[in-house]
């Protein structure tokens, strides 16, 4: 009985949702004029306790004030032309996929937030870059979406998104993960590389202010957005403990906040207990 | 005449079922009687230019020989629990995943060839590591099997209808994974960027040192080495080969320094060489076996 009932809700939630996306992509997508040389930063709504769910917002948000560019946010869940819901765009000019976006932003704005740095230092940086987005990542999003509920973390409440469209994600989760590889691994397995990504963020970081030393690098967009996942967004779960077990990078995490995003309070929803007001 | 031909059809549909599923899905029964402490190393066999077709295999075997660890090769192609190759098995337990196996071995035996590096060195170490093999991995896929697999022709040692279908069937999967890893979402141009800063950042990073963290090799080694050389030996005319060998020049003399010093015997490994030995159960390494202890991988 049980077993009838959960497959007919999972049914029922996929349905759902193929319901409303056709629904979405049926309405034509209105332009909108936007001040010109500004960027327009497309994201989803803001986070219950860091100003996004998701690290590639907050990467590339964080990028933004980092480089001190002109930006305005558009919470919507309209996805880019590669199917994701961070995106930028520019007098007119779409741009998907944060790397990409930082890159154009650099060339458009005549930005280098590396100038200065030496060359192995910068290559260091963007394998630093890569394992945390192409590597970390993964980790992360297959214990938030697939291992934290059976430690009891309710996810779609801690998310405020409907439970019935929980199956659904997970099952993306585990279909995208296993396609990169690190979804092939037990969850024992999941958790051991996520600690050798941790620890090595953490030996390279060391007693630094930044990753490559007082100022900060690009590269320190990507790793606040996805540590701060960890740090305020694993609702006390796994991923909570295993970055208190580093303390320089939780430091890290708060040095960041202080650093560029003074305002922070306006920019979440405080566990969903009233709206962002940036 | 009907159900003659639907049996006939329903026959060579089961056939071709059970003969693909036997190369995807069949665990090996060790073909290899091994002593104590020697890893038999299963892998999908010899390449035409290189002792492997795929990093993965390349960047284990170095390992196995930079840490001298008694080793045999077996060649027959057998996919592991995780539905990949390379893997192991040592002492009767199996590892799946070429890290894994790695770190297993590092375990069981206590060594470990970057001791010798500062924790800042390790992460960085690591960091190049995750670079090369899930990033600029991908943009090799996509290069490899893209429209035009004239490349990957060369390089794949199988011949008519086994290789149109190993090419078609290695397309498919290619292209669900790099779409799932997410990098199968960009143009051919933007992968090609992607490519170029990743392979750009490992010369900058390498500079001119003889080994990848300095003057002496350690085990990321292993991995820039086997990424490294899928490019110069198993991508001929590919767009990464050209753009190392014009323009990365230290990267083409580490790849030489490395084949020198662990695969001084390259040319028995490869396939179209003349001095070509199957090395099938063939002991390396050959002394006594040490175990340590429990390992989390099993």
């Amino acid at each position: 009985m049980g077993a009838i009932t959960n497959f007919v809700i999972c049914i029922t939630a996929a349905m759902g949702v193929v319901l409303i996306t056709v629904i979405r992509r049926g309405r034509k997508r209105v332009k909108k004029v936007y001040p010109p040389n500004t960027i327009v930063h497309h994201q989803i709504g803001r986070g219950p306790y860091a100003p996004s769910i998701t690290p590639f917002a907050l990467k590339l948000e964080t990028y933004l004030r980092m480089a001190k560019l002109p930006y305005l946010n558009v919470h919507d869940r309209v996805r880019s032309s590669k199917g994701k819901l961070t995106w930028i765009e520019v007098n007119g000019e779409e741009i998907a996929d944060s790397e990409f976006c930082i890159q154009y932003v650099n060339r458009k704005f005549n930005v280098s937030l590396d100038e200065g740095f030496s060359e192995e230092n910068r290559a260091a940086a963007l394998a630093i870059q890569r394992m945390v987005d192409e590597h970390l990542y993964w980790t992360l999003v297959l214990q938030r979406w697939v291992y934290d509920s059976k430690d009891g973390i309710n996810i779609s409440k801690m998310l405020n998104f409907p439970w019935v469209i929980t199956p659904t994600l997970r099952n993306f989760v585990n279909k995208q993960s296993y396609a990169q590889g690190v979804g092939r691994h037990t969850e024992e397995e999941v958790h051991h590389v996520m600690h050798e990504d941790l620890t090595a963020l953490s030996k390279f970081l060391g007693n630094k202010k930044f990753l490559l030393g007082d100022r900060v690098c690009q590269t320190d967009g990507a790793v606040f957005g996805m540590l701060a996942q960890f740090y305020w967004h694993s609702f006390g779960g796994y991923g909570e403990k295993s970055i208190k077990k580093y303390p320089n990078l939780c430091d890290y995490c708060e040095r960041m906040k202080v650093e560029f995003w003074p305002d922070w309070d306006d920019c979440i929803t405080h566990g969903w207990t009233r709206k962002a007001t940036k | 005449m009907l159900h003659l031909l639907i049996a006939g059809i329903v026959i060579i549909a089961s056939v071709l079922i059970f003969r693909i599923g036997s190369f995807l899905y069949k665990r090996s029964t060790s073909r290899h009687n091994v002593p104590p402490g020697v890893v038999i190393l299963y892998q999908i066999g010899r390449g035409p230019f290189a002792p492997s077709v795929s990093p993965f295999p390349l960047k284990l075997e170095t390992f196995l020989r930079m840490t001298k660890t008694p080793y045999v090769n077996d060649h027959s192609a057998k996919f592991s629990s995780k539905r990949k190759t390379p893997w192991i098995e040592y002492d009767g337990k199996s590892i799946a995943d070429s890290q894994f196996c790695i770190d297993y071995i590092k375990t069981k035996r206590g060594v470990d060839v970057s001791s010798h590096l500062s924790p800042s060195d390790c992460s960085v170490a690591r960091a190049f590591q995750k670079l090369t093999e899930e990033n600029l991995y991908w943009t090799m896929c996509i290069e490899m099997f893209g429209e035009d697999t004239s490349t990957v022709e060369k390089v794949i040692p199988y011949k008519g209808l086994k290789l149109w279908f190993t090419i078609w069937f290695l397309k498919r999967v290619i292209n669900k994974e790099t779409w799932g890893h997410g990098i199968g979402r960009h143009t051919q141009e933007e992968v090609w960027s992607i490519a170029v800063s990743d392979m750009t950042a490992i010369s900058d990073f390498l500079g001119d040192k003889d080994f990848f963290m300095g003057p002496e090799p350690s085990e990321v080694d292993c991995a820039i080495f086997g990424m490294m050389a899928m490019i110069l030996f198993n991508m001929p005319d590919s767009r990464h080969e050209k753009y190392v060998r014009e323009n990365l020049p230290n990267i083409v003399a580490y790849c030489e320094r490395m084949k020198r010093r662990f695969w001084p015997d390259w040319e028995s490994h490869v396939l179209t060489s003349k001095k070509y030995e199957n090395d099938d159960g063939k002991i390396y390494f050959e002394t006594q076996g040490k175990d340590l202890g429990t390992c989390i991988y099993s």
